[in-house]
């Protein structure tokens, strides 16, 4: 999918990529944002779609702050720490059996040496299962002691990020607690391995008595409790001693050595059946689920930390730059000499770009200052210019401040000035933009008069003539 | 799904100083854009931006154009180009001024715009409705009409007082130009943009495809930002009401805790307010003068500060902690053993770590003479509404405008009312978050771990299951 052959290389499994990217947006949420502008580009180059393209920026980070070979490492950590679990398992498994079973010296108690390899698997088996009930924390007893385990092996920088990410990442999958459970399986996978091969080499190479004592129960009830804990391994060839055999084992009686034979296939397909083969099936679930759940590994562009990443990842806009270099700066506009005034009455005023509908002229007229009327469009341009071709001495120009003086405006007063000998300009519906008039005019060199009155008051002119 | 689109070629124009730049920026959502001052000619030349849809093509091209600013003097130009005895049509009088030797002169900028008018499949003409409606206007419109391309004025700065639109509209008619648009660049209407294409597509018959393509891409986008919006203050929530804090019964640690407390929770508010503008793509830059763009009473005011609720109606009980621990909640031994009847059970029958060693310890402060202070119920309601009022002001914000966020835009009401139909608890419209987010919170309450603010945070895929169903509520309210 991606269009870049210039892609930069990528991290080797889909899962380290998942877990390095949620350990950069850790690092990122603890830590504020790492600099990405150097990696932005190659990102926004690569894949198209969000997802994969926060996965490539984390990957790119993480190689940049060495986060990768650290997960890796961690990895490394928590295989050898799962190794030290399962090891430790099966030599406590056979442990265990051999202390079940005993140095033959004495008679095997039956319901003691099941309860010893069979009890606390059962318990944390039934836990286990409750833990699906909704609302129930899961346990973690043997996985809480392998990430123990991983913590102490793995010691350097980023080791708790690494965990804390994993952790993260596969609850989020919805993944952690098969993860979890699968260890924890495992570990007692290897129990019984254990278990079993020390119960088939003492039994094989040891003679033991099997009995059953009892104070409290029946005969009858341990008859039926044999029966019902050896009729599933009694499917897969395992004996069942013979009810009156049975009967017979409470150590009161002796037995032919077949009768202990049958005991210890009793034994060994109870621990076989209700140990291994259950643990063996939890253990495959746990992992079915659990490569299930990692195959669907997404990344959730709304997380905190992702979210922000939307806009600078997937960007809705695109600059193209400009067509060509803007010339330079706005200058005045030149206007020539003007001639000298000869309009008869010496003072004129022109409404400019008021409007049509503007109040004109906006105060009485002094006596003696003539009214060149409102000037907004071409037509009006030409007939002020037709009238000043006998220009008055002086010239006021009435300009709304509110609007922005243009080009145009300045283009038109430079003109005027090459007209009249001199021009002031009123700026109405101040302050507006006023301003910005005042800089323009400054420019031109044109005053700006306060009222109508006062401008008509200044007489006489400075007179060239 | 990915046929090549051919993007929609749009010139931005209009006199000098009516805010071109100002509408590529809130169209474009990016504050960066060009530059933009209140003086004419700020823009001297054609600078570009094209709109990408969702998977990444261009699908539309904004090209901002110089002011026209002196309309007039081109006309006359154009006059002097003609000899008396020629009739030659719109294109062909531009095209005889963009080959004269003025146009590279005195007529630079002028010459640009036309140049790129004629380039483009339409042209936005941009008209700032204070403005009254002069010659020079007619004149330039005259001429981009003469290039002959569809023009859409667009009527900025709608929402000002002195405002001249039914003057503008009407001189536009005159002209000739019955489809107008408002668009005020610096609080547009929510479907201002839509409306802006569906007027497009009107006149670009042909690019209609197109523009229903834009059109549908800029509404996900909408929605999509407003679903962050939801999300992120969904998670500002669940931080805060599931802080809890362990503090021994003394009162100048219950003190100093609090203070912690209340710390963490500002500090989480300010990051939330971030994210939101972050999301919005509001730069600090937009803000130089300002931290934060927000001011006005409500804005000033502490988190903690009960003056602070009532700015925003909150009901506070009588009950209420005052001074030192204001804003906090202090549980009692019988009330505060918050953890479900379920989680009780997981961690009797798992027994093992996680659960009852979180829940040993609890129980253990307690035996030990330790309290737990969490963030007060009103003040969990004041976080929610203050930033569901930011993220409404947000969507409602233009991208040109310069204004800090005052208290005034912040206006808890007016999106709840116009909601209408909405399930809000027995006060007044907006002075409460739904009913329905209070059964989240108060599950919140009883996980410290779920705060990313806590002590000891945890991934817990209940708190992203409610997270997810706080942000569906509060994207319903938004």
């Amino acid at each position: 999918m991606t269009r870049h052959a210039s892609s930069p290389p990528k991290p080797a499994s889909r899962f380290l990529r998942h877990w390095q990217a949620e350990a950069v947006r850790l690092r990122e949420a603890h830590q504020g944002p790492i600099d990405d502008t150097a990696e932005l580009d190659a990102v926004l180059r690569g894949p198209p779609e969000l997802g994969e393209r926060i996965l490539l920026r984390a990957a790119m980070l993480g190689e940049r702050e060495g986060l990768g070979p650290r997960l890796v490492q961690w990895a490394a950590s928590a295989r050898i720490a799962l190794v030290l679990l399962w090891g430790l398992a099966l030599f406590a498994g056979m442990g265990t059996a051999a202390a079940a079973l005993g140095t033959g010296g004495e008679p095997v108690n039956l319901a003691l040496a099941l309860l010893a390899l069979l009890g606390l698997h059962a318990a944390t088996l039934l836990a286990w299962l409750l833990s699906f009930l909704p609302g129930v924390i899961p346990s973690s007893g043997l996985s809480g002691f392998w990430l123990w385990l991983t913590a102490k092996l793995a010691r350097g920088p980023d080791a708790a990020l690494a965990a804390q990410a994993l952790a993260s990442l596969l609850t989020r999958a919805r993944a952690w607690r098969h993860v979890l459970g699968g260890i924890s399986h495992g570990a007692w996978i290897a129990a019984f391995v254990g278990a079993l091969s020390t119960l088939l080499v003492l039994l094989s190479t040891r003679r033991y008595t099997f009995q059953w004592e009892t104070t409290l129960l029946s005969p009858e009830a341990f008859v039926s409790f044999a029966h019902a804990l050896g009729a599933l391994p009694a499917r897969l060839g395992f004996s069942i001693p013979e009810s009156a055999v049975i009967a017979r084992s409470d150590g009161l009686h002796s037995l032919p050595a077949a009768a202990q034979a049958e005991w210890s296939s009793w034994l060994i397909g109870c621990v076989l059946v209700w140990g291994l083969l259950p643990r063996l099936a939890a253990g495959l679930a746990s992992l079915v689920a659990a490569r299930r759940r990692l195959r669907a590994l997404a990344v959730d562009p709304g997380l905190p930390g992702w979210l922000e990443l939307r806009d600078r990842l997937m960007p809705r806009h695109q600059a193209l730059g400009i067509d060509a270099p803007a010339p330079g700066p706005a200058t005045r506009v030149p206007w020539t000499e003007p001639a000298p005034a000869s309009l008869a009455g010496a003072h004129a005023v022109l409404g400019f770009e008021l409007g049509s509908g503007a109040d004109w002229p906006p105060a009485p007229l002094p006596a003696g200052v003539l009214d060149l009327g409102l000037c907004d469009s071409r037509d009006d341009r030409r007939r002020i210019l037709d009238r000043l071709r006998h220009p008055p001495r002086r010239l006021l120009l009435a300009c709304d401040a509110r609007q922005t003086p243009d080009r145009g405006t300045r283009a038109w007063l430079a003109e005027l000035q090459g007209l009249c000998p001199r021009i002031d300009v009123l700026l109405l519906y101040g302050p507006g933009r006023a301003a910005l008039w005042r800089e323009v005019l400054d420019a031109q060199g044109i005053p700006v008069v306060p009222s109508i009155a006062q401008w008509a008051d200044t007489r006489p002119p400075p007179d060239h003539d | 799904m990915t046929e090549p689109i051919v993007p929609i070629d749009l010139a931005v124009v209009g006199h000098t100083n009516t805010g071109k730049t100002s509408l590529l920026r809130t169209l474009l959502r990016d504050p960066g854009f060009g530059e933009v001052a209140d003086q004419p000619g700020t823009t001297r030349h054609v600078e570009s931006a094209q709109l990408l849809t969702e998977d990444g093509q261009p699908i539309l091209i904004l090209r901002d154009t110089p002011g026209l600013e002196d309309g007039m003097a081109v006309l006359d130009a154009i006059d002097r180009l003609v000899r008396p005895d020629e009739r030659p049509d719109g294109p062909e009088r531009i095209r005889r001024l963009l080959e004269s030797p003025e146009a590279v002169k005195r007529f630079e900028q002028e010459a640009r715009v036309l140049a790129t008018v004629l380039a483009c499949d339409a042209a936005l003409y941009v008209v700032d409705v204070r403005d009254p409606v002069l010659a020079k206007h007619r004149d330039e419109l005259g001429l981009l009409a003469a290039c002959g391309r569809p023009i859409l004025p667009v009527l900025n700065f709608t929402h000002s007082a002195e405002g001249k639109a039914d003057a503008w509209r009407e001189a536009l008619a005159r002209l000739g130009l019955h489809a107008t648009v408002d668009f005020d660049t610096v609080a547009p209407a929510l479907d201002g943009e839509a409306q802006l294409i569906d007027r497009l597509a009107l006149m670009l018959e042909r690019r209609a495809d197109t523009l229903a393509r834009l059109r549908a891409d800029l509404e996900s986008q909408r929605l999509r930002r407003r679903a962050d919006a939801a999300r992120l203050i969904a998670e500002l929530l669940m931080d805060a009401a599931a802080l809890r804090l362990l503090c021994p019964q003394d009162s100048t640690d219950m003190a100093t805790v609090t203070v912690s407390l209340r710390k963490r929770t500002r500090d989480r508010e300010q990051q939330c307010v971030q994210a939101l503008l972050k999301r919005y793509r509001f730069s600090r830059a937009t803000f130089p003068y300002h931290p934060l763009p927000l001011e006005g009473e409500r804005w000033g005011m502490d988190l903690f500060n009960p003056q602070a609720l009532k700015a925003f109606g909150i009901q506070v009980g009588k009950g209420v902690a005052t001074g030192a621990m204001a804003g906090a909640t202090i549980d009692a031994f019988t009330g505060g053993l918050s953890l479900g009847t379920a989680t009780l059970l997981g961690a009797a029958v798992g027994g093992l770590w996680q659960g009852a060693n979180q829940w040993g310890k609890r129980l253990m402060g307690r035996v030990a003479g330790y309290m737990e202070i969490t963030v007060d119920d009103p003040v969990l309601q004041l976080l929610g509404l203050r930033q569901m009022a930011l993220a409404r002001a947000l969507e409602r914000r233009g991208h040109a405008a310069l204004q800090p966020i005052d208290g005034s835009t912040l206006s808890p009401l007016p999106a709840l009312a116009t909601a209408g139909g909405v399930a809000v608890s027995g006060a007044a419209p907006g002075t409460a978050l739904p009913e329905t987010v209070r059964p989240i919170l108060r599950e919140a309450r009883g996980h410290p771990e779920w705060s990313s603010i806590g002590d000891a945070p945890a991934t817990d895929p209940r708190r992203e299951v409610l997270v997810g169903r706080l942000a569906a509520i509060l994207d319903a309210e938004l």
